[in-house]
């Protein structure tokens, strides 16, 4: 049986049980299914990282439709990152200060021209050190909102790394844009980032001129931004080199920072493009805007915009499988609903995190977590609890080390691998599978061992969790429940009580008697490598 | 052996299996097996070892090779990032090129017989994007639509020809160690399989895991759920088995070269001689050394034989070279051979920022003892009056060397070589001494191919032209290459008889503009750069 037959199957069933599925397998109708646990922390996974007890149960006490439309508000900006670093040496051992910010005061704003040419370097890379600090602090400590997971969709599809730009206020500048526009409007996000400081960088676009094209950007932003390179996707190479020459001209002022339109080195002539965008000719202009609306507008024309990008939404968020039906009945009307909202996000989404495809069992456990699934999701579904994102003393170094864990994992901020971001959403055919290999399985299991080992997480609280913690059935039940979205059986579940609990016995008094009698060294012990267990077991690594 | 006609119309149905295969349910594995079994899926007894070295973000070929008999136009045509006259390494035997300076140990290499060039290497349609071309590199599928395209690559499907049944059935008594090593955090395409990776993904050879997972069953009834745990249970699995393996080989063996400091290609090279030292019967390995993406300051300004990319050949060439110390220490310098590859090369034309942009076809390195001395084909066709446009045409298929390596290095057979490149290529003379090697060398090919006829008249042409080429016998092709580096035309494709025979042109529907022709007769090619006027 394939993914399709499955899912008609699933209809069937499905239709059977609500009497009110004609003709559709799982699509965008809206959910009408259960409310309990399992969906609740489908979504939370899926959207957030971890699903904590706390939003589990709040998200509960709502509906399906109230609970998305929560997830999906925006949450207030934040302040941005600040210095958190004290006096620099150079290097003869001589101390200097960072003169243009003084320490707990936010860098962004300062060009890094003022302090001694000498550590410039230096004070960059501490500022990029405490700009992953900040992001990593937010995302540890992220409220009920897709925004966190979000943002990071933004970063790995515009995929600007800190190798390329090697500017702090750059990075900081391209994270504020896709802060800004994180539920907004895609067309909108993707005109200003096509004249972002840190993108006219990273893509050259700041050296594309009239006298000498660079068609570094204008290629991606139609392969990797854009109408993409599906099947029906056939822009020619004789559109990147028109594009190429639509957007010369574009340089970056350093004081303030910001980009501006150099007429003299911006070609003037008209521009042509092939009949997949309908022989558009955008003709040429000595106005900064003018040409990139049109060029945006003639891309934002083809309905292969809306459809790429939705495809990418539908693989970060659902499954990286997208077979006819998913194409046909979730991707094509979900872009529909993108573009009848002229691309904002926001009404595109809801309609598929509220549709019975998203919560179809099908669709359930079957998404492999990511590095920062693993380390935050962890983190948070033990409740271990951090400092606000803006305490530089005590909650930058923390947040570095969560930062540092999953870029050991494959996956660092401000650093994706290529171009196209992560491979584990674009790379056929193994896709999410890549996150795991014989070389990150490992590192995974050491980073929850350690949190077990090191007494980072409250083994003891998570088993209170429990209904009846003092059951050792219950308790295995119930926090196998919590960690795990792929089900043990039951056999699997007897195999950790009696392994774990009952000191392979089949007598269950010898965890209930050490339970009720708070023996310590048996509880935590026995606790300790009972969750050991359940984070190396490969069920842990699917949500 | 007669090999079948070179881009035969007839893909024989086996081919289309891995498309087919879309790879969803697991129990599609069963029917890979079965697929590639009739493949002649027998293991071949060998202790060959082949190193794959990716050079990520686009090599620029130009400034590895140094076309010295095309001097003035190169230099005309980069004249900001060009590696001065004099400054260029010399290599015996030849006037017609040599090394980017950096390049001292390589250069040795090759003047001890241990190290050729295979001259613009590329293929039809080059693609210009790093993603789709690396993929392209990896698979060995040029096709453009993707529905068509294999999600396997070129050293999977050989190991999976070779080890059918691979994971669930290794380690085997035939194959008791790891098919492929990949020294990198992620595993790539080029031995990727039609589920798992053939190959597995370390950066520390002494890492342990000990996870011993006793959950066999699968209580849920979701097909992509299930697909996803029995991949995490194998690769848990596999990687408890054979990390146990490669941590004992590698504390078998100790380096015995020295090798270059902050290199990261020598660092990895290092662990793959210790593992293979330490006894892994490990076929392939692949490294990776990234930042050939110049765009700008590829050179400095005061220097251009310094800067980036002169840290990189630098480090190319210092890694290899220590790597072929160390394995002629070990004395199993006879067991291995490498080559270097990268997804595209870079443009003729300079740009404005010291640097280069995406290009086509670049040449490729093969080292190691049994490599054949020499360098395969001619400099590459540089325009004098250079645009901005103007790619290096190939001269030889990628395929083509894949090709060889497998026939030359592996003995792979027929029909199995075609399957597992899609189609037939051409055998080049790569491999010497072998034991499986043909008798050709580099310098007897190129006189061979240098003895062809390929003109046309008139040249430059407007509407109508003859060109004639003389063939030795057999297959014979002629392709109509655009300025971009692209095929537009097919001219011929078919068997001769030994002669000389007349194509003619009419009317061909091209813009005027710049075209190369090549010219095809087995191993042997010649490229002739042709003009079209406007009418």
């Amino acid at each position: 049986m394939d993914r399709r037959d499955f899912f008609k199957r699933a209809r069937r069933t499905a239709g059977a049980k609500t009497q009110k599925r004609t003709n559709m397998f799982s699509g965008l109708a809206p959910y009408a299914g259960s409310w309990t646990a399992n969906e609740v922390m489908h979504l939370l996974k899926r959207t957030m990282f971890g699903a904590k007890k706390a939003d589990i149960d709040y998200f509960l006490t709502l509906t399906p439709d109230a609970a998305i439309d929560e997830l999906l508000n925006n949450i207030a900006a934040p302040t941005p990152p600040v210095r958190d670093y004290g006096l620099i040496p150079d290097e003869f051992g001589v101390m200097w200060d960072d003169v243009g910010v003084p320490q707990g005061q936010t860098w962004v704003n300062d060009p890094n021209m003022a302090s001694n040419p000498d550590i410039r370097g230096t004070i960059n890379a501490l500022r990029v050190q405490s700009l992953r600090k900040w992001w990593a602090g937010l995302i540890i400590n992220q409220g009920r909102s897709i925004q966190e997971k979000m943002i990071m969709f933004w970063h790995h599809h515009f995929s600007v790394k800190e190798g390329e730009v090697e500017n702090a206020q750059f990075l900081y500048r391209h994270h504020a844009l896709l802060r800004a526009n994180v539920m907004g409007n895609f067309k909108d996000l993707v005109k200003e980032v096509t004249i972002d400081p840190a993108m006219l960088v990273h893509l050259n676009g700041y050296v594309n001129t009239k006298q000498a094209p660079d068609e570094n950007y204008a290629r991606e932003l139609q392969e990797l931004f854009t109408v993409g390179r599906g099947q029906d996707s056939l822009y020619t190479e004789d559109d990147v080199i028109a594009a190429a020459r639509v957007l010369t001209g574009w340089r970056i002022n350093m004081d303030p920072l910001s980009s501006y339109f150099d007429v003299s080195a911006h070609d003037t002539g008209p521009k042509t493009f092939s009949s997949f965008y309908n022989n558009t000719t955008i003709p040429g202009s000595g106005n900064d805007n003018t040409e990139l609306d049109a060029l945006v507008n003639m891309i934002f024309n083809s309905p292969e915009t809306a459809r790429f990008i939705c495809r990418k939404l539908y693989r970060w968020f659902v499954y990286y499988q997208i077979d006819d039906a998913t194409e046909q009945d979730v991707i094509i009307p979900m872009a529909t609903v993108l573009e009848s909202n002229n691309y904002d996000v926001k009404p595109a989404l809801a309609v598929l995190f509220k549709s019975e495809h998203f919560f179809d069992a099908i669709n359930q456990a079957c998404y492999i977590k990511t590095p920062f699934d693993m380390v935050v999701g962890t983190l948070r579904e033990f409740n271990v609890s951090f400092p606000a994102y803006n305490n530089y003393t005590t909650g930058y170094p923390l947040f570095w080390s969560l930062y540092s864990s999953a870029a050991d994992m494959q996956q660092e901020l401000f650093q994706p691998p290529d171009v196209s971001g992560w491979p584990s959403y674009y790379q056929d055919p193994m896709y999410f599978e890549l996150w795991v290999n014989s070389n990150s399985l490992p590192r995974r299991a050491d980073f929850t061992d350690a949190l077990v080992n090191d007494a980072v997480i409250d083994v003891r609280a998570f088993a209170n969790y429990s209904s009846n913690p003092a059951d050792p059935n219950q308790l295995v039940n119930d926090v196998t429940g919590l960690l795990l979205r792929y089900p043990l059986s039951d056999n699997s579940k007897t195999y950790v009580k009696t392994h774990f609990l009952t000191n392979n016995t089949t007598n269950d008094s010898i965890w209930t008697n050490a339970w009720n009698s708070n023996n310590n060294t048996v509880i935590n012990n026995s606790l300790k490598e009972m969750f050991k267990f359940l984070m190396n077991l490969p069920e842990f690594h699917l949500c | 052996m007669k090999r079948r006609e070179f881009l035969s119309n007839t893909i024989p149905a086996a081919v289309a299996m891995p498309a087919l295969l879309n790879g969803f349910s697991f129990t599609a594995h069963s029917k890979s097996e079965n697929a590639l079994g009739w493949l002649l899926g027998q293991t071949t007894d060998t202790d060959h070892v082949f190193v794959l070295i990716q050079l990520g973000g686009g090599n620029d070929g130009l400034n590895m090779v140094i076309p010295l008999d095309l001097y003035a136009n190169y230099y005309n045509a980069r004249t900001n990032v060009a590696i001065p006259q004099s400054q260029v390494l010399r290599l015996d035997g030849t006037d017609k090129s040599g090394l980017h300076p950096a390049m001292t140990g390589l250069q040795n290499m090759y003047n001890e017989g241990k190290m050729s060039i295979v001259q613009s290497v590329g293929y039809e349609n080059p693609n210009f994007s790093h993603f789709r071309a690396t993929d392209i590199w990896n698979t060995g599928d040029t096709r453009t639509n993707r529905n068509e395209r294999v999600h396997t690559g070129w050293m999977g499907r050989y190991l999976e020809n070779e080890f059918p049944g691979y994971p669930d059935a290794y380690p085997s008594a035939d194959m008791p160690d790891p098919l492929a090593i990949q020294i990198s955090s992620v595993p790539t395409l080029t031995v990727q399989g039609e589920i798992y990776s053939m190959g597995l993904s370390i950066t520390n050879p002494e890492k342990v895991y000990t996870f011993d997972n006793p959950f066999f069953d699968y209580p849920l009834n979701s097909v992509p759920a299930n697909k996803e745990l029995k991949f995490l249970r194998v690769i848990s699995q596999k990687t408890k088995i054979y990390s146990d393996l490669i941590r004992a080989a590698y504390q078998r063996a100790s380096t015995m070269a020295t090798y270059p400091t902050n290199n990261s290609l020598a660092d990895q090279l290092k662990i793959v001689a210790r593992l293979i030292k330490g006894g892994l019967k490990t076929r392939v390995y692949t490294v990776t050394i990234g930042g050939f993406d110049t765009h700008k300051k590829q050179v400095n300004a005061s220097d251009t034989t310094t800067g980036m990319h002169a840290k990189l050949m630098k480090d190319l060439s210092d890694g290899i070279s220590a790597f072929q110390n160390d394995l002629e220490l070990m004395q199993l310098n006879d067991r291995v051979m490498g080559m270097t590859f990268s997804e595209f090369g870079r443009r003729i034309k300079s740009n404005a920022s010291l640097g280069t942009d995406h290009g086509a076809a670049a040449p490729l390195l093969m080292f190691g003892t049994h490599a054949k001395k020499g360098i395969l084909g001619t400099s590459p066709g540089i325009p004098a009056d250079i645009q901005v446009v103007n790619n290096i045409p190939f001269q030889y298929d990628f395929r083509s060397v894949y090709a060889s390596v497998l026939e030359q290095w592996f003995c792979v057979k027929q029909p199995a070589l075609d399957q597992m490149l899609l189609k037939n290529y051409q055998s080049l003379p790569l491999v010497e001494g072998g034991p499986c090697g043909l008798p050709e060398t580099p310098d007897d090919n190129n006189n061979a191919a240098d003895k062809l006829i390929l003109k046309m008249w008139p040249s430059p042409y407007t509407v109508s032209a003859t060109i004639q080429f003389s063939t030795t016998g057999g297959h014979t092709l002629i392709q109509q290459i655009d300025s971009i580096g692209r095929v537009v035309k097919v001219l011929t494709n078919q068997d001769y008889a030994a002669g000389t025979y007349n194509v003619d042109i009419y009317n061909d529907g091209l813009p005027s503009g710049v075209y190369f022709i090549r010219l095809q007769n087995k191993s042997l090619q010649k490229v002739l750069t042709v003009v079209k006027m406007p009418q």
